[in-house]
């Protein structure tokens, strides 16, 4: 190869380096800069949220979870639940739930929606005391639609 | 046993050859200083283009690494003070500027066959070499490395919000032609000087 040719060579690989070295830097930049910015606004949320694990199991070995649902702090099992899901409550009792997803409880076959939470203590699944939407959720918390008799835990 | 008037004639080539590049040094640092300060004079802190860079490499390459560093470090503090505006930086641009001239030298021989594009590719590089160091150098006080690199390279070859135009690419392209097309002149004004 020639001189000349080496030098054009040179040049060509020269400003695909720099080129390259700009497009990296540059998006690195912007990288560091938004992740910041979460960072940032993840911590301010922290302080008037709350993240909570939710599954809706529809009975048919379907389980479908609904990982680090983030709610604000005071929210009840109500407002997690219909911010990751459609339902129907009972007319008369709105702490009660008749439907989720198009899955209408079958009171001839006796399976019912019933939640139950996760025990971090006792590790084990607790039945819901109260109607879902008196119950108040906390940070860290995991709990379960479970589409069933309720005789057994999910 | 010598004759007195080639002893004469040898030390009046001893003293030229010591003179010359001395002088060629302080001419070019007071052209570059200058030219510096004629550009701040008329278009402020407006930066298009690096006459110091012109001199140190051109410099480099006619005396040696030595006069390369001189020519770029005395270059950028002397135009510094003239400027009025010396401080910490002055320290990190003049020698950042020094190593430019005192690695110049190197350009000739890789460029064995004194080709222009080759000048102009390592005259480029060496730019390259001294606006990075000196703006990571300035930055690490107050960043990381990583991040003091990156923000470098965005800050030299990006627009933005403070400097309208990519302020370190024209620099160095005006720079790299500037130096290809005083060189072919300094190079053979350089070597009838020695004759």
């Amino acid at each position: 190869m020639s001189g000349k040719k080496i030098w054009f060579l040179a040049l060509f690989l020269l400003a695909w380096a720099v080129i390259a070295t700009i497009a990296t830097s540059y998006y690195y930049m912007q990288y560091t800069k938004y992740n910041d910015l979460y960072q940032d606004i993840s911590k301010k949320l922290g302080e008037v949220s709350i993240s909570i694990n939710l599954a809706i199991d529809y009975g048919n070995t379907t389980r479908v979870w609904y990982n680090e649902t983030v709610l604000q702090i005071g929210a009840t099992l109500y407002n997690a639940t219909v911010k990751v899901a459609k339902i129907e409550t009972h007319p008369l009792y709105p702490g009660y739930v008749t439907t989720i997803d198009g899955v209408k409880e079958n009171l001839s076959e006796e399976v019912y929606w019933l939640w139950w939470y996760w025990e971090e203590t006792e590790r084990k699944w607790t039945f819901g005391p109260v109607g879902f939407n008196e119950y108040t959720l906390h940070d860290k918390q995991t709990l379960i639609w479970y589409y069933s008799n309720g005789a057994t835990p999910p | 046993m010598d004759n007195p008037t080639n002893l004469n004639m040898r030390t009046q080539t001893f003293g030229r050859d010591r003179v010359l590049p001395v002088t060629v040094m302080a001419s070019f640092i007071a052209l570059s200083s200058s030219l510096r300060l004629v550009k701040h004079v008329f278009v402020g802190p407006l930066q298009f283009v690096n006459f110091p860079a012109v001199f140190s490499i051109l410099g480099g390459l006619m005396l040696g690494p030595a006069a390369g560093f001189l020519i770029g470090s005395m270059s950028f503090l002397v135009s510094d003070l003239f400027i009025g505006f010396a401080g910490p930086w002055t320290i990190v641009t003049s020698l950042s500027m020094g190593l430019v001239g005192a690695l110049s030298p190197l350009a000739r021989k890789v460029n064995n066959d004194d080709s222009l594009l080759g000048l102009g590719i390592l005259s480029y590089l060496l730019l390259l070499i001294y606006d990075v160091l000196s703006s990571v150098l300035l930055l690490i006080p107050t960043l990381p490395l990583h991040l003091a690199f990156f923000s470098a390279i965005v800050g030299l070859f990006l627009p933005s919000s403070i400097v309208f135009y990519p302020v370190g690419l024209v620099t160095e392209i005006v720079t790299v032609l500037l130096i290809v097309l005083i060189y072919p002149k300094v190079k053979t004004t350089w070597r009838r000087v020695r004759l």
